[in-house]
């Protein structure tokens, strides 16, 4: 009999010493169960895989929020709203701080059942996508201006405000606080739901595609396919361009030199504001924060990914490196009629080798329909990763604000190590307190709690989550799993091989093919933000995954590895577009790479070769 | 065997349209003109005149193949012969049978003078070849070019060098025409036995490094987006002959890439010997599983192949070359091509299936999907 192909069971996998309790952090239907043996017969028949796509680190409790929204609003679309007949979504839990996921699946017998449903419920939706799209905007538009006009003051008053009084309300502020964060769960639900109203109809679509390619052209490599789909303008690409516009006017007007001169924004705007050319520049960023500068310094799913609107620093570095490449005579933006051009070329070759007319038909049908939902991929995080996560952000430092004003918490950071189940308790219990003026007993109980999950998290920094947990499937059937995390069957074998071999022993790592080319450069892991500003011309960026707002780090480096994604994922279409090497799903590039290796990337074949170890 | 199929009687359409002029440079000649030098110098002049890198030379048309069989009376000798003998061409018993005439007929050829003015004119075609390339006695290979295509039925002599030698081996090929496998096709084709004109192309040889052939699809599959090249060190001749499991790449054919590659041991290679013989060398251990080909070179070729296949607008089947001593990508050339039969030909099957509608394909897609 064959091996057992399995990862490590989930309940078996240590604690992490010093960690005890960490469980508490964390709602507790997240957590792997212990001792509980009708639940641990599910969790441990499960395949699970770590989702370092969305999660190179490890959860504070209040940014769990979005996994744990999109853990209901994915698997309910699939199963509940779609009735997709073979798939149930998602299955979220956490362990040791990391996310791991896995894909339900209803039975059998269930499946004929569903597909009524299915076709027309999916109908309704291709058959007027575009329309649709329009009205999602506008919808998703409303969550954000009612997100926008949420506030939480940073003090509570001695009395309550006049308005209350004079204006009969029957009600004060505590009223309001607490419909506020109400309503700021409700929106994120809500901004969640949109998300996933119209993303597994675009990933249905495209990928699809791609198999019909596979098909049509056995052998046929996933990057050639993302070329036939790459070159759209959604609105993700609009806010590096926006700066790349800024860095041009900043030349025309003169005050190029004066903006190099400084890295903080305040004090860079200060000194513009004395001339009428300097005052006309700042006019014009004025014009294009709301929203673009709405992008997230990050990928929008950890709470130090805020805003560039709340890091001006973040775009100004940008703003100086365009200027500086621009100065040397170097193009900037996004050679994308080239893109475009060549993206047509390769549909219109493989179109024109497709034999059968039969096949050609279909082929042009299904294409057509995957570049029509393939604006939603580019567009929707810029709304929601971005713009809505960054102003829920700005929300909870509000609301953390007002708890450091009561003596609730040290920093108003702090109150992302509280879950969004805590924080009612906490904010009822600061609301009272302020009402009948004793002290809330969340200051007694939440500063030591805060300090002691702080070390915890300290401690799951440091540890390296396995790519996988459970038996492993002997094929993966799980689109989701293969198109947005890479996991393969190919991939499963690499890890369950890959669990034996020292990192240093390791010469050369396999990947995907994301983006074509070879190169040749100096490695510079990037686990964080800081890191990207360090990156040198020429270099090669190794990190867990990228942030669609490292973006711009793209027009200095060579080339890029990633350890998370498959071919769709936002480093290969950023490099695709950028038209540099990138190998992407390597697995754990960034443990076996050091910054100041040699590297040769490999965007062919999808292989990352170390040539010689940093010294 | 197959039975071929072929024009009718050629013999006597050929005495009705002689035109005089049986030689020309592969310049000369484009695709239209198979029935005239046959396929191998068509295709090829056709190459030169598009600009593929081809090795330069000339070529024997069918007319030249009639001068000779009838002015040196081989023609009505071996017609002696033929018209006695009785075999069967479907009974394998009778092989041996036709094994035996075709010795007897082939050297009958094979002992005949070139007529004169065939070898003044062939002379001053080699000779200018010479100048052209360079080379005093520029060695040669004689190939064999039927207007039909007959992959591997009559035979090429390689590295062939000094006007003596090329006339000698231009015999050599016509008389080719009456191995035992041509015999035999044509007794099962119901086709005259003593007269099969062909072409003949003298082609500058080139210093392989390594050869092979390219079909740009996928054989195994007809998938059309592919390029597949097999390739071994030496002279092509290993791959061709299949006496060697060669080196073999898929690559895609619209984005260019290398898809698959499989590095074969290879045991054995074509080379020519210092006396100017094709021998088969034994490959030593330590290149025996070196690959024969970059992967700038095997992207090279297939970016030609492409352009070969969109020249002549159907999928080709491609002998290549790469020489030792020029620098890259000069050294890539082509010695043959001729359209793919087997797929070409066959009515293109659908792959896809669709249940209807664009739903519901997505539906049951997502339903079959697997990694």
């Amino acid at each position: 009999m064959a091996k057992q192909r399995s990862f490590m069971d989930p309940h078996e996998v240590p604690t992490i010493p010093g960690t005890e309790g960490w469980e508490d952090m964390y709602p507790y239907y997240y957590v792997f169960g212990k001792g509980k043996t009708e639940r641990e017969k599910y969790e441990s028949n499960q395949f699970w895989f770590y989702d370092g796509v969305h999660y190179p680190f490890p959860m504070h409790p209040l940014d769990l929020i979005w996994d744990d929204m999109w853990h209901l609003t994915l698997s309910g679309f699939v199963s509940k709203v779609f009735v997709i007949p073979n798939s149930n979504g998602i299955d979220h839990k956490i362990l040791n701080g990391y996310i791991y996921l896995a894909g339900t699946f209803p039975p059998k017998e269930e499946e004929e059942k569903r597909v009524p449903y299915v076709m027309a419920r999916t109908g309704h939706y291709y058959e007027r996508y575009d329309e649709l799209y329009k009205l999602w905007i506008t919808k998703m538009m409303a969550v954000i201006d009612e997100m926008k006009s949420i506030h939480f003051p940073g003090t509570l008053p001695w009395v309550s405000d006049d308005s209350y009084v004079f204006e009969h309300k029957g009600y004060f502020e505590g009223d309001e606080i607490l419909r506020g964060y109400d309503r700021m769960i409700e929106l994120a639900q809500r901004a969640w739901q949109l998300h996933m109203e119209m993303d597994g109809l675009a990933y249905g679509g495209y990928v699809n595609f791609i198999y019909t390619m596979r098909d049509l052209f056995p052998g046929i490599t996933d990057k050639a396919i993302g070329q036939m789909l790459t070159g759209f303008s959604g609105e993700m690409f609009r806010p590096p361009e926006e700066l790349q516009k800024l860095a041009k006017s900043a030349i025309d007007l003169g005050v190029a030199q004066t903006i190099q001169g400084y890295d903080k924004w305040t004090d860079m705007a200060a000194k513009l504001h004395q001339t009428e050319t300097g005052k006309e520049w700042l006019a014009k960023v004025e014009a294009v924060r709301e929203p673009w500068f709405e992008m997230s310094i990050g990928g929008g799913w950890h709470h130090m990914d805020v805003a560039w609107n709340d890091n001006l620093e973040v775009p100004l570095a940008h703003i100086k490196n365009y200027i500086r490449m621009l100065e040397k005579g170097e193009r900037i933006d996004r050679p994308s009629e080239e893109v475009e051009k060549e993206s047509k070329r390769v549909a219109s070759e493989y179109r024109s080798l497709i034999t059968n007319d039969n096949d050609r038909e279909i082929f042009d049908q299904r294409l057509g329909l995957a570049k029509m939902v393939s604006i939603f991929p580019e567009s929707h995080q810029f709304y929601i990763e971005n713009w809505f996560h960054a102003l829920f952000y700005r929300r909870a430092r509000e609301l953390g604000q007002m708890f450091v004003s009561r003596g609730v918490l040290n920093d108003k950071d702090d109150i992302f190590f509280l879950n969004r189940f805590e924080i009612y308790p906490v904010l009822y219990d600061v609301l009272a307190s302020w009402c009948t003026c004793v002290p809330a007993i969340a200051t007694y109980e939440i500063p030591p709690k805060i300090a002691r999950r702080k070390e915890i998290y300290n401690k799951f920094k440091e540890w390296s989550p396995p790519p996988a947990l459970g038996p492993a499937p002997d094929v993966v059937t799980e689109p989701n799993s293969i198109v947005l995390w890479g996991v393969t069957t190919e991939k499963i074998d690499m890890w369950l091989q890959a669990a034996d071999i020292k990192p240093e022993d390791v010469t050369e790592l396999k990947g995907f093919a994301g983006s074509s080319g070879i190169v040749e450069g100096i490695a510079r892991v990037c686990m964080e933000l800081e890191d990207i500003a360090k990156l040198k011309a020429g270099d090669v960026l190794v990190g867990r995954m990228t942030a669609a707002s490292w973006a711009p780090a793209f027009n200095v480096i060579a080339g890029c590895v990633t350890d998370i994604g498959g071919t769709f994922c936002h480093a290969a279409i950023v490099a695709r577009e950028y038209k540099m090497p990138a190998v992407v799903g390597v697995g754990n590039g960034t443990v076996i790479i050091k910054t100041g290796d040699k590297l040769r990337v490999d965007g062919d074949t999808g292989v990352v070769t170390i040539l010689e170890r940093a010294k | 065997m197959r039975a071929i199929a072929c024009p009718s009687n050629r013999g006597e359409a050929m005495a009705t349209s002689a035109t005089g002029k049986w030689i020309y440079w592969l310049e000369e000649v484009t695709k239209d003109h198979n029935d005239l030098v046959g396929k191998k110098c068509a295709y090829l002049g056709e190459m030169t005149r598009a600009g593929f890198n081809v090795p330069r030379g000339f070529a024997l048309s069918l007319e030249a193949y009639d001068r000779f069989m009838n002015s040196s009376g081989a023609l009505t000798e071996i017609n002696n012969h033929l018209s006695l003998f009785r075999a069967d061409a479907h009974d394998p018993a009778h092989l041996g049978k036709w094994g035996e005439v075709s010795e007897m007929v082939r050297r009958i050829a094979e002992m005949k003078l070139m007529p004169r003015d065939m070898q003044k004119t062939i002379t001053v075609y080699y000779e200018e070849l010479c100048r052209r390339t360079g080379i005093v006695n520029c060695p040669v290979a004689t190939r064999s070019a039927g207007p039909s295509s007959h992959p591997g039925q009559y035979e090429t002599f390689l590295h062939i060098k000094g006007i003596s030698e090329v006339l000698q081996h231009i015999i050599k090929v016509w008389a080719s025409t009456f191995n035992q496998r041509s015999l035999v096709a044509r007794a099962r084709g119901g086709y005259r036995l003593d007269y099969d004109p062909i072409g003949v192309a003298v082609l500058q040889m080139v210093n392989a490094k390594a050869a092979g052939v390219m079909f740009t699809l996928n054989p195994a599959n007809g998938d059309r987006s592919k390029i597949m090249i097999d390739g071994n060190w030496g002279l092509g001749e290993s791959v061709v002959s299949g006496s060697v499991t060669p080196d073999e790449w898929v690559v895609d054919k619209v984005v260019l890439e290398i898809i698959t590659h499989i590095i074969s041991p290879k045991g054995l290679e074509y080379i020519v010997d210092p006396s100017g013989k094709v021998i088969a060398s034994d490959i030593p251990p330590e290149r025996q599983n070196v690959p024969c080909l970059t992967d700038k070179e095997v992207i090279e070729l297939a970016r030609r192949g492409k352009q070969i296949e969109q020249y002549y607008g159907i999928p080709q089947d491609i002998e290549w070359v790469i020489d030792k001593d020029l620098p890259f990508p000069e050294n890539i050339f082509f010695v043959q091509t001729r359209p793919e039969t087997i797929w070409s030909k066959k009515e293109a099957e659908s792959k896809l299936k669709t249940s209807g509608s664009v739903t519901a394909d997505v539906v049951s897609f997502w339903r079959n999907v697997k990694a």
